[in-house]
């Protein structure tokens, strides 16, 4: 019995052919099985679709939120509420030492190389994907208990042709008992580190992740730094990624350090998250106290759409005109948790751009 | 003329002699022979070994001219008073000045400590201080060999540490790295959605 697992890898060296190959020998002598792994997305119309829900870290059962996540409006509102301090965003980075270079430019020009700065720095704040933990699929592609106790050590075969991206890359697991499974998500992870090893992701788990240390840099407020390592080490179904981002998002909504993963990368899925979990009534109250209005009503409609049976979106859709703080105050109303606090700094809100638009008529005038 | 000569040979083969002498008997000290060949089980020679073993560390604590600190004793050093006073606010690198012949600097030295001791009058910053323990603990030593601008370890050219302490800095840093201690330079992930959608 091996006790510790060793595996030998069969590097297939074929380009073009190897994908058939593997499937040829997978397809001699058993029955072909699907290689999908995933269930297609579902709306949840019916009370059937509800027994398919995932259990997410917080304990409430939802379906899946990547098609939602990644719809262009829920993107573009998420976008909104992110901001964009280009200080920020450009600030202090480490970069290896280079000369600084000088231009003499027409305003053209210095347009046009505003333009790509702006895109460049755009594309840092690109959201990593909200997804709930992936489950394998344990279904064997072939029974063949004539070869039993081959070896002492399983054997993986991973399929390294050019061009297959590492999520569909083909990687099987020939066991002791003589069965061929697709390799658990762990497996192919590992592999894909070995034949495709990417910057900044480790091959073993970094200690950072563990319990002692998450809370200690939690307590140090170090959130972006977490989050971005565990952009780079994970992938966004992975059962890690998924406890370390949630457990400092509600570490973030507990201290109320919104501020901090504003105009960066995070900010759209802890948004995303305290609203899935319906718990983003603290946000809300930052966006009031830092006067967001445009902020709290995406914030709002956002809610809307990711909870469509709920009062709150009833009230709004009833809404004639989407005026933001009529769609804030349906809000309040009716799922609002903190409903003092809320209303308290919706007036002083009211009562701040009042003044402001009663000193502009002065000066004006 | 021959007899002093003769005396002065006389003198270096009886020199010679005592150095072979105090040679074989060191080394018996260090590993004792005679006693295992003596002992017949393993079990015996084991325990004679451990003892022997431990012996001698005791016997080297109170001989060594280096002292052994321990890593939570290093990092008291560095918020005390003595620290601050000797180096200044500066990185304990900065005022060290190597000497070398000629302009261009060569490659530090392999160690500054041979056999538990220094063996060098112009020790690399780190040797020369023995309460500044490289240890992932020591976040504030390491900080101060890592570039602010590029999150890179410091070259052994520009810090002018020994070659084995050098080596020692960069597994300590890495250590720091892996349990979150010191942040590392991370790339920027880019995802392609379309890879999520099926």
């Amino acid at each position: 019995m091996a006790a510790s697992f060793i595996s030998r890898t069969f590097l297939s060296y074929t380009s073009c052919g190897s994908i058939r190959t593997l499937k040829d020998a997978v397809a001699v002598g058993c029955t072909r099985r699907n290689f999908v792994t995933t269930g297609k997305y579902q709306q949840a119309n019916s009370e059937d679709d509800k027994l398919n829900t995932v259990q997410n870290s917080q304990g409430a059962t939802h379906q899946d939120p990547f098609p939602i996540f990644s719809k262009q409006e829920v993107q573009g509102l998420l976008e909104r509420i992110t901001g964009f301090n280009a200080l920020k965003v450009a600030g202090p980075q480490k970069k290896p030492l280079q000369r600084a270079v000088y231009k003499l430019l027409t305003d053209e020009q210095l347009d046009k190389e505003l333009q790509e700065a702006h895109g460049r720095l755009k594309e840092k704040l690109q959201m990593p994907p909200f997804m709930n933990p992936y489950k394998d699929n344990t279904t064997p592609l072939s029974l063949d208990p004539d070869l039993a106790d081959f070896d002492t050590a399983k054997y993986v075969f991973t399929d390294i042709s050019y061009g297959v991206k590492d999520r569909h890359r083909h990687v099987v697991v020939r066991e002791l008992d003589g069965s061929l499974n697709i390799a658990p998500r762990s497996t192919r992870e590992r592999m894909n580190q070995i034949y495709n090893p990417r910057e900044g992701r480790e091959f073993f788990k970094p200690r950072m992740f563990n319990e002692q240390n998450l809370e200690r840099m939690i307590s140090k407020k170090q959130y972006i730094y977490i989050l971005d390592r565990a952009c780079c080490q994970f992938e966004p179904d992975d059962p890690d990624y998924v406890n370390v981002t949630r457990r400092v998002y509600s570490a973030v909504n507990d201290a109320k350090a919104f501020e901090d993963l504003r105009s960066t990368r995070h900010f759209g899925c802890l948004a995303f998250y305290l609203v899935w979990n319906r718990m983003s009534d603290l946000l809300l109250l930052d966006m009031l106290n830092r006067d967001l209005i445009s902020d709290a009503k995406d914030l709002v409609i956002l809610h809307c759409i990711i909870h469509p049976d709920s009062q709150c979106a009833t009230s709004v859709g009833r809404l004639e005109k989407e005026e933001p703080v009529a769609v804030v105050k349906a809000y309040i109303e009716t799922e609002a948790k903190l409903k003092a606090q809320l209303e308290l700094s919706l007036q002083a809100m009211e009562d701040a751009m009042r003044t402001k638009e009663k000193s502009e008529e002065r000066s004006s005038s | 003329m021959a007899a002093p000569l003769r005396s002065w040979i006389r003198a270096g083969c009886q020199t010679l002699q005592g150095f072979k002498d105090s040679l074989s008997m060191s080394l018996l000290q260090k590993r004792n022979l005679n006693v295992t060949r003596m002992l017949g089980t393993e079990k015996e020679a084991e325990a004679v070994e451990e003892a022997e073993a431990g012996g001698e560390a005791g016997e080297a604590e109170k001989d060594s001219r280096r002292k052994v600190v321990s890593p939570e004793t290093s990092m008291k050093y560095l918020d005390s008073e003595a620290f601050a006073l000797g180096y200044r606010g500066k990185p304990v690198w900065f005022y060290y000045r190597r000497n070398f012949k000629g302009g261009k600097p060569p490659p530090t030295r392999r160690t500054c400590i041979r056999k538990g001791q220094l063996s060098t009058a112009s020790p690399c910053p780190i040797c020369r201080d023995e309460y500044l323990v490289l240890n992932f603990q020591n976040v504030k030593l390491l900080e101060q060999f890592v570039s602010p601008y590029t999150g890179e370890v410091l070259d052994s050219m520009l810090t002018g540490v020994c070659q084995k302490q050098h080596q020692q800095l960069i597994i300590e840093v890495m250590r720091a790295w892996d349990e979150g201690l010191l942040e590392k330079k991370l790339p920027t992930r880019v995802y392609d959605y379309e890879d999520y959608k099926s």
